[in-house]
């Protein structure tokens, strides 16, 4: 009898810190990733502006590069700085299009607790 | 003993769900952060810079594909590896205790090497694959040792025929 006791005690305790909640979640840990979700949200933000400033940095350093080129008449130095501006377009793409999309898919793909 | 390894089983259940949330956060942070890189380094010229980004940016996804493919496949081989019952009474029981344990921990230490090393990643440093191996690795051996010693400690406490 006391040990039936004991052991309702103990399974109320346990349900009202959330242990034993079918393991669904993330459970106890579930504030603590809140936290975690909205500090990289604001992480993620930063580095949004920071792509780009460095991008925009990037493509006026590349125009310039292209133009002194253009104006001494380097063809080399003109056909790298246009490079340099299709390859930063590129970096952009992957920041804004693929990373997300990329993000989307590796979360469906996250598998269940496998014990 | 059963309702104990229900209780703590369910503990590391949340916290490879945690986990697992926290790796695809990291993931896609350090892509970001390794993405501004190679743009800040293209902008100023340095290609080796680059190709670093650029190798860590293929790192993080091996990584993040091994830990969502390869560890539960390397989790459900360990549990069904380590020997369940190797006596009878009170040692039958802790072998189960201990089988379920030793599977669920294994699996939460390699997701938690894991996303060490992403997370490092994301807040600039390297992503070194060989380190979250290396940490993998030793989760492995250790799980090889306890099932060694749970057969000898049965022996050791007497086997029941």
């Amino acid at each position: 009898m006391h040990i039936l006791a004991l052991d309702f005690i103990t399974r109320r305790a346990v349900l009202a810190v959330g242990l034993f909640d079918g393991g669904s979640g993330t459970g106890i840990f579930g504030p603590i990733m809140d936290q975690i979700t909205n500090l990289a949200r604001d992480l993620w933000g930063v580095l949004v502006g920071l792509i780009i400033i460095a991008a925009t940095i990037g493509m006026i350093v590349a125009v310039l590069r292209g133009a002194g080129g253009m104006m001494i008449g380097g063809s080399k130095e003109t056909t790298v700085a246009i490079v340099s501006v299709v390859g930063i377009v590129l970096l952009v793409v992957i920041a804004f299009v693929a990373i997300p999309q990329l993000a989307k898919l590796i979360t469906t793909m996250a598998p269940p607790p496998p014990f | 003993m059963d309702n104990a390894l229900g209780i703590i089983l369910n503990v590391l259940r949340q916290a490879w769900v945690a986990l697992t949330l926290f790796i695809v956060t990291a993931a896609a942070l350090a892509m970001a952060a390794k993405t501004l890189s190679t743009l800040g380094a293209s902008a100023i010229g340095a290609r080796l810079m680059v190709w670093e980004s650029l190798a860590t940016i293929a790192a993080v996804i091996i990584l993040v594909v091994f830990a969502f493919v390869g560890i539960p496949t390397i989790v459900k081989a360990v549990s069904t590896s380590v020997p369940k019952s190797p006596g009878c009474g009170p040692i039958s029981e802790l072998g189960v205790f201990a089988s379920g344990l030793i599977a669920a921990i294994v699996g939460v230490r390699m997701m938690f090497a894991v996303a060490q090393t992403i997370g490092g990643a994301a807040i600039g440093g390297s992503a070194e694959v060989s380190h979250a191996l290396a940490e993998v690795v030793e989760a492995m051996f250790g799980m090889l040792i306890a099932s060694i010693v749970i057969p000898l400690v049965a022996i050791f406490l007497g086997v029941c025929s």
